[in-house]
């Protein structure tokens, strides 16, 4: 019996978990007629209530043929953001991986500080450092480019937090060994740390690809230029006329993410685990 | 020794460069803007401060955010903390925690919309409800707006924290369970005297990543309801937005450090109680 | 090892997501240039709008004169042709000169006749005057004795009337004498009451035998005023009907009327005869017909049109209506031919029968073209200088309102392109090729679409296709 609710209520959770994928996917294959008919009362403010199928009625293809062969601007920001999330991952890894291993490995004065004061950077919202954030973009001119968004991300410290708690779990003694192997530090870190700390970077890098295509607030204030911006910002109002189409770009928008996420669940895993564990 | 030490510095160097030039510097001109004027060419002492903090947007925002971390917070902890103890005992743990986690992954654009679609007056929810013949409330406009925000977090991060929890639980070693039921301690017992106190540490960490997340709850706020939404669900960040997009800078950076040192002083406390234990 | 096979599984899904994608952007991108209007844009401009008006015509007599003459002559010869110039006191035929005396003769015997005829009526008239003027003496002499005679009669009858209104009076006195003595003789025995109820009687019968005698009188004479009346009556309307004039009779006005024209057909034959039978031009011109013949008699409608020389010839060009608006009477033509060209003014325009066309007339001015030339007409009326004109092929149609479409460069998703913007515009004035507008959302440097090659729509994204 027990066994019976216990089932019941993790399955009633994971459902609703899975339930916006399953919303758009149903979405994607109505045709406009049906979309409003079943959420009409939430669009246009009809009589009733909205209801909602799993399996359209009458299923076409209409939405997806317009979206991949008739919406450039789809494509255009679909590549925005793949632009945006790829130079900051990275940006990432060649700045921040280094920054984890060092500050995990070794011990130099101002270390304390700089993890602390890492540590901080990584609690404010963006609100908090959207102001000087856009008056150095603006004194760097680089306010309207893609870098506007990238360079502030790559330096991230939420990343490197993650990664330090890998690199912290590697023994000691593997590094004496080279070292006394006669391997330069950089080689170590090459050679040693990135395979070993491997879930801990691909942990990282997964959250910081979530993170990344689902920008919002930075785009909207940094990008004034639409032609820049990333998939995130597609928002079209649904309304009769495009309903399908929109619930299509939702669901194509998300599957990039869930295709990382599914691909590196596992280390994911492992990566939320770790920082959970205390050092 | 102190020469590899010194090498240490050098990884980290550039990464620190980039935090220092982006956000360190950047932010300590903001704090010497909030206390300047608007325009930056008078010295206005705490001024400043003293407008954000009698500012009553400010003000009910504050009261907001407040709140919803004083709900949020717990409401998650316990609830995520349960279904990790379920997930425990289950087989088929990974399909499990994969649909957990998928929340994660969705971005909040497509979420919105369905969010519009169920809590709308005419939304699937109302609908459900009157099916029942319970009366459904307008769920986006009245103060049950918070409710929604409410969910609409605990959706988010329901997966992440199990996971923490997952990992905490699975730290705690079968041998003190098996000890103590043998002493014949039943369910109950066995949870509030060896789990959770076995779980402090994960605890703490639970605390300021789902903290850190709950600001990011403004996101699905501001999709679903623009710059103004109801009363409920006016959130510091929006006050934030708000004043940047009307240009007031010295509200803005006034209002930035006090924000900062708020969470600053949060973190050192979280810290010490960390380095208690 | 588990872990990497299902990692490599998803990245591999991955890859093939961003392949796909960038299969259909390449593919969304072809579409999309190859559904992107290409369109031509004009800046408005500055100019007036230009009419060319043209016709075609010809110089046409101004005015036709007709040539009379008396009706009813034979005509001996006619000296023209149609078409054929002449001048002034040039012969265009000889009527036959017996007949025209013949004529002569024959007008004035009609007329002696009426003559005569006036004569007789006034004496008829005279001699009725004189009769009637006796029987009214007559009539009147018959009234007065009649008036005497009655006037007699009635006295006497009015005497007679009198007299028995007396005797009954005294005859009614001496009855109720009578009466009154036999009431006084009651107590009288029964003959002397016989007797006097007798004699009361017998009075009684005199008197009523006195009474019909008045009212015999008084009748006689009621008819003797009756006859007397009706008599006098009679005799008097005979005095009128004496006295009346005769009926109203104006044969003789008449006749002096027909009197008169006759005098002026003979003046008129007579001055025909003088001139020994010739009709010449009354003005130098051109005969346009000739409407009598050899052998036939003169009309009395006309025996020749002709053109007058001095009234000179005019243009009449046709126009179509709609163009007809933008000229007027008093603008400016140029009309040309082989040989001249003039500018006039035009006199007039009016509706021709058919209502299809209009007929613009012009005076020419003299000897500048012969009649029957044929004339091209060709007018280029300007209307003010508009600040913005533009092309017709610019001006759309939306359920009667009229737009014009401008492309606005807007910042979008895929980077700064050129959208349609519709305009709505209200038309001053256009002709066959150019449109002048009023709008407010029209600037100096708009950029209008004049030429698209597929239909736009306001919001498309479009391509300028830059001139040569």
């Amino acid at each position: 019996m027990k066994k019976a609710i216990s089932i019941f209520i993790l399955s009633f959770f994971a459902l609703l978990g899975i339930s916006p994928i399953l919303f758009l996917a149903a979405g994607t294959f109505m045709g406009n007629q049906e979309i409003m008919d079943s959420i009409g009362p939430v669009m246009q403010d009809q009589k009733g209530y909205a209801s909602w199928k799993l399996f359209p009625a009458f299923p076409t293809m209409k939405n997806a043929v317009q979206l991949f062969l008739d919406s450039p601007e789809f494509f255009q920001m679909f590549w925005n953001s793949v632009k945006i999330t790829g130079g900051i991952l990275v940006g990432q890894l060649l700045f921040g991986t280094p920054a984890a291993w060092g500050l995990a490995r070794y011990s130099f004065r101002g270390k304390k500080f700089i993890y602390l004061l890492y540590i901080a950077m990584m609690m404010m919202p963006f609100q908090v450092t959207m102001l000087s954030e856009y008056l150095v973009l603006d004194q760097m001119h680089l306010l309207d480019t893609s870098a506007s968004i990238i360079l502030p991300g790559i330096f991230s410290t939420f990343s490197v937090f993650i990664m330090y708690r890998f690199f912290c779990g590697i023994p000691e003694s593997i590094l004496e060994a080279a070292r006394i192997d006669g391997a330069g530090e950089l080689q170590i870190f090459f050679r040693i740390g990135f395979p070993l700390g491997a879930a801990g970077i691909i942990s990282a890098l997964v959250l910081s690809f979530l993170e990344c295509w689902n920008m919002i607030e930075q785009p909207m204030t940094f990008l004034a230029k639409k032609n820049l911006w990333p998939l995130s910002l597609f928002l079209p109002k649904v309304d009769s006329g495009n309903a399908g189409v929109s619930l299509c770009a939702s669901l194509v928008a998300l599957l990039p993410a869930v295709f990382v996420f599914l691909a590196g669940q596992d280390y994911l895993e492992q990566g939320i685990a770790s920082s959970a564990v205390k050092e | 020794m102190k020469k590899r030490n010194k090498v240490g510095r050098l990884f980290v160097l550039p990464s620190l460069f980039g935090v220092l030039g982006f956000y360190l510097i950047p932010f300590g001109d903001v704090a010497r803007r909030s206390f300047l004027n608007a325009v930056g060419n008078e010295f206005a002492g705490l001024e400043n401060y003293r407008q954000v903090l009698g500012n009553q947007a400010f003000r009910l925002a504050a009261g907001n955010t407040a709140r919803f971390v004083l709900v949020c917070l717990p409401l998650l902890l316990a609830l995520s903390l349960g279904i990790a103890v379920l997930i425990q005992n289950q087989r088929r743990k990974n399909l499990l925690k994969s649909a957990y986690l998928v929340p994660l992954a969705i971005p909040a654009a497509s979420v919105v919309l369905l969010w519009n679609v169920v809590f709308d007056n005419g939304g699937l929810l109302n609908g459900l409800l009157s099916h029942f013949h319970l009366k459904g409330k307008n769920w986006m406009e009245t103060d049950a707006a918070f409710g929604v925000l409410v969910f609409s977090y605990i959706w988010k991060n329901l997966g992440y924290d199990v996971i923490l929890w997952l990992a905490g639980l699975q730290g705690i070693s079968k041998s003190i369970y098996e000890a103590a039921r043998v002493d014949g301690a039943g369910t109950w017992k066995c949870f509030t005297r060896i789990t959770l106190p076995n779980l402090r540490p994960v605890a703490f960490t639970i605390v300021i990543l789902s903290f850190l997340n709950s600001f990011k709850v403004f996101r699905e706020a501001y999709l679903v309801a623009g710059n103004y939404p109801q009363e409920r669900i006016y959130l510091l960040q929006h006050v934030f937005n708000n004043w940047f997009h009307e240009l007031s800078v010295d509200k803005m950076a006034a209002g930035s450090v006090l924000l900062c040192m708020v969470l600053i002083l949060f973190v050192l406390m979280l810290q010490r109680s960390w380095e208690r234990d | 090892m588990q872990k990497t096979k299902h990692a490599t599984f998803w990245l591999k899904g991955l890859g093939v997501l961003l392949t796909a994608m960038f299969i259909f952007t390449v593919i969304s991108r072809a579409t999309d240039s190859i559904t992107v209007a290409k369109v031509r844009v004009s800046t408005p401009i500055s100019r007036k709008i230009q009419y060319a008006i043209s016709a075609e015509g010809r110089a046409e007599k101004n005015q036709e004169i007709s040539v009379i003459t008396q009706p009813d002559i034979l005509v001996r010869s006619v000296l023209v042709n149609a078409g054929q110039r002449v001048e002034k006191g040039d012969v265009l035929a000889i009527l036959d000169l017996s007949h025209l005396k013949e004529q002569i003769q024959v007008v004035l015997g009609e007329k002696r006749a009426l003559e005569l005829q006036n004569q007789t009526l006034e004496q008829n008239r005279q001699q009725e005057r004189q009769s009637k003027e006796k029987a009214a003496a007559r009539a009147k002499s018959d009234y007065s004795q009649l008036q005497r005679r009655n006037n007699r009669s009635i006295q006497k009858a009015k005497e007679s009337l009198l007299q028995a209104k007396s005797a009954y009076r005294k005859g009614k006195k001496t009855f109720q004498k009578a009466q009154a003595a036999l009431k006084k003789a009651q107590k009288e025995p029964e003959n002397v009451r016989e007797t006097l109820r007798q004699r009361a009687e017998k009075e009684k019968n005199a008197l009523a035998s006195l009474g019909k005698t008045v009212s015999e009188q008084r009748n006689a004479l009621a008819e003797l005023r009756k006859t007397a009346d009706a008599e006098e009556k009679t005799a008097k309307r005979a005095i009128e009907d004496a006295m009346a004039s005769p009926v109203t009779d104006h044969t003789d006005d008449i006749n002096d009327i027909s009197i008169q024209k006759l005098s002026q057909k003979i003046d008129k034959l007579q001055a025909l005869r003088d001139a020994k039978g010739r009709i010449t031009a009354p003005k130098g011109g051109v005969v346009t017909a000739v409407l009598t013949g050899v052998g036939q008699k003169t009309l009395d409608t006309a025996i020749f049109t002709m053109t007058d020389d001095r009234a000179g010839l005019k243009f009449i060009g046709q126009i179509a209506p709609k163009d007809a608006k933008h000229i007027s009477a008093g603008d400016t033509v140029t009309l040309k031919s082989a040989s001249n060209q003039v500018e006039v003014p035009i006199t007039s325009m009016e509706l021709d029968e058919n209502k299809e066309f209009m007929n613009v007339t012009a005076l020419l001015p003299a000897d500048s073209f012969s009649l029957g030339e044929t004339l091209s007409m060709n007018l280029l009326q300007e209307s003010e200088n508009y600040p913005c004109t533009l092309p017709l092929t610019a001006l759309y149609d939306d359920n009667g309102k009229k737009y014009v479409l401008a492309t606005e460069t807007e910042d979008t998703v895929l980077g700064k392109q050129q959208i349609a913007r519709k305009i709505e515009v209200k038309v001053l004035e256009q002709n066959d090729s150019y449109a002048a507008l009023e709008a407010d959302g029209i600037k100096e440097d708009s950029k209008i679409i004049t030429d698209t090659e597929s239909f736009v729509k306001a919001g498309d994204r479009v391509r300028i296709i830059e001139k040569e």
